[in-house]
């Protein structure tokens, strides 16, 4: 970490971030904001997914299935109860729950058996919101999802039908919770789950019990995935099945892969890159999967630390020989 | 002296293959033990039994009294057993202050920490460093374990064994691949831990020098079994250890 007079260059770069985010709304239309919203959406998704990938070691590729619980627990309460933050909290316990039941049969595999145990689940989520139509809606969705005011009694109320209200509710509650994911990856469990990445053997002669703790990071994981895709419902007004499909669950693979997989970082700055992209390629193509897909590659190919890679081992220690700074131990 | 561990009957097949065959063993608390023999004898299959590693297929194991024949492998090191590994065990991609970190918090019962900072838990960082200071490794607290020297990575293993504070601690083929002067400075660490700690080390090794200097028993194996279990100098005299493992010229070469 670089330090500048009592503050780290890198702590003041993300108060800049911070603040040019609250001010947004001033300086940009409506597009940038929804664009920014659905940034911040896929940087809480792949935060999640991260804690999985790169610091339990275990790759899934069934999160949409929680982003769906997620988008569909507060769709159906806000369609019932027009209350924004109870429609997010059921989101979220929902996927929550889902995750714990589904976890407890998925963490007793590793690598591939894991992975394709996590895809079948998340699969049979997305049938289950096909299928299910009284409860689901089907393939049309459930329509008509009202952005309900955040209200908490006799304290606030606060109207979100204005799409700058609902960015700040998003931004609010993504910066919560990426605040509370780094301070979770920098904990003793934190650390404890890297352990589990570098050695499953190792880790259980320290007294560890990997499954207990696989679980409970799947469970993060999977409430990660609600909240982002609870945050969705009352952007869009609707959700429908393909929100579970496996085709969504690879977007926060993208985007961790982009951003670097080792660096906590990593999925925030590859959603960044991922809509970015993805927003030029459109205007040019309607094949921009393919082409974002190339793209991907290349990143990958040519920067196996992802992009946050080249900051670290080239911008941060550029910046610390032309301002002399040094590195505390 | 009193039974620490001790076993009954313990058995274990690959296929046809028996590699631990109705072994009845006790090690006592104090004693530095070898277990020796020549390959494919079933040292390491019997330390992964002890453990909870592998499954055994029939026996019983009983540690400080308690019979632990079925608790799982974490279960046994939170009772005080630990072990280091044949071939390298350590979490290469963190720091050597990480490695020796993960098992202190472990023992300290403060693993399961969501939100406090690794730097909280003033008695973690005084332990982690009361033990790299003890091997050695303290200078080396900052770099990655997988950058390390073979020879620090054996110590660095050793490190995270004893960092769980086990009452009995197997070290499987602690020297191997080392040069002479890690192999000196290992052999140092193991023989003082031994006496500043109240740790038990059992260890399983092919040096002959390194089995003779260090223990004060040793235990012989051979095709699964228990061929000869003494102090050295009884080792030395079995005939049965002459002629099944040692040969003429490592006869020649002990005496």
């Amino acid at each position: 970490m670089i330090k500048h007079k009592g503050f780290s260059i890198t702590t003041l770069l993300l108060l800049a971030l911070i603040v040019f985010l609250f001010f947004l709304p001033q300086l940009a239309g409506k597009y940038v904001m929804y664009m920014t919203m659905h940034i911040l959406i896929l940087s809480v998704f792949s935060l999640g997914f991260n804690l999985l990938l790169g610091y339990t070691g275990l790759l899934s590729f069934g999160q949409a299935g929680f982003y769906a619980c997620g988008a569909y627990g507060c769709a159906k309460l806000l369609l019932v109860i027009p209350s924004l933050l109870p429609g997010i909290i059921c989101g979220i316990l929902f996927a929550g729950v889902f995750a714990l039941i589904l976890g407890f049969l998925c963490i007793r595999h590793t690598r591939i058996y894991f992975a394709m145990l996590t895809l079948c689940f998340g699969m049979m989520i997305y049938s289950l919101a096909w299928k299910w139509r009284s409860m689901t809606g089907g393939d049309d969705g459930l329509i008509g999802i009202p952005r309900a005011p955040l209200e908490i009694p006799g304290i606030l109320s606060i109207d979100m039908s204005s799409m700058g209200n609902y960015y700040y509710f998003v931004l609010v509650v993504c910066l919560l919770a990426i605040g509370l994911l780094y301070r979770i990856v920098n904990s003793p469990f934190g650390l404890t789950l890297q352990g589990i990445r570098d050695s499953e053997s190792r880790i259980a002669f320290t007294g560890i019990s990997v499954k207990n703790y696989r679980l409970i990071a799947f469970t993060i994981a999977g409430l990660y995935a609600g909240l982002a895709g609870a945050l969705l419902p009352p952007l869009e007004n609707t959700v429908t099945p393909p929100l579970a499909h496996w085709t969504h669950s690879a977007e926060p693979v993208m985007a961790t892969l982009l951003g670097g997989i080792h660096t906590f970082s990593g999925p925030i700055v590859g959603a960044f890159l991922f809509y970015v992209i993805k927003d030029i390629i459109v205007r040019f193509t309607e094949y921009w999967l393919i082409w974002l897909g190339a793209i991907v590659l290349a990143l990958v190919m040519g920067l196996p630390g992802g992009v946050v890679s080249i900051f670290e081992k080239r911008l941060i220690p550029w910046i610390r020989l032309r301002f002399g700074e040094r590195s505390p131990r | 002296m009193s039974k620490l561990l001790r076993t009954e009957n313990l058995s274990k097949a690959f296929g046809h293959f028996t590699a631990v065959d109705s072994v009845n063993i006790h090690f006592t608390a104090d004693a530095l033990t070898s277990i020796i023999g020549p390959n494919g004898a079933g040292k390491t299959t019997l330390i992964n039994l002890l453990t909870g590693s592998l499954p055994m297929d029939s026996g019983r194991i009983f540690f400080k009294g308690e019979e632990i024949t079925k608790i799982p492998t974490n279960e046994r090191v939170k009772r005080g057993i630990g072990r280091s590994f044949q071939i390298m065990n350590i979490f290469p991609m963190l720091t050597v202050f990480q490695n020796i970190q993960i098992p202190v918090l472990s023992f300290l019962n403060k693993s399961l920490k969501f939100f406090s900072r690794l730097d909280a838990h003033g008695e973690v960082i005084n332990e982690v460093e009361r033990i790299s200071k003890e091997v050695g490794l303290w200078n080396k607290r900052e770099l990655l374990a997988g950058e390390l020297s073979h020879g620090d990575q054996r110590l660095l293993e050793m490190s995270i064994a004893i960092a769980s504070q086990p009452e009995l601690c197997f070290l499987d083929e602690p020297t191997s691949g080392m040069n002479p002067g890690e192999r000196v400075k290992i052999l140092e660490n193991i023989r003082r831990l031994s006496k500043e700690r109240r740790t038990t080390f059992i260890i399983v090794e092919h040096d002959m020098d390194v089995v003779f200097s260090l223990s004060d028993r040793i235990v012989v194996m051979h095709r699964g079994r228990v061929i000869a279990d003494g102090r050295p100098d009884e080792i030395r005299e079995n005939q049965n250890v002459k002629e099944v493992y040692l040969g003429e010229e490592l006869e020649e070469e002990i005496i």
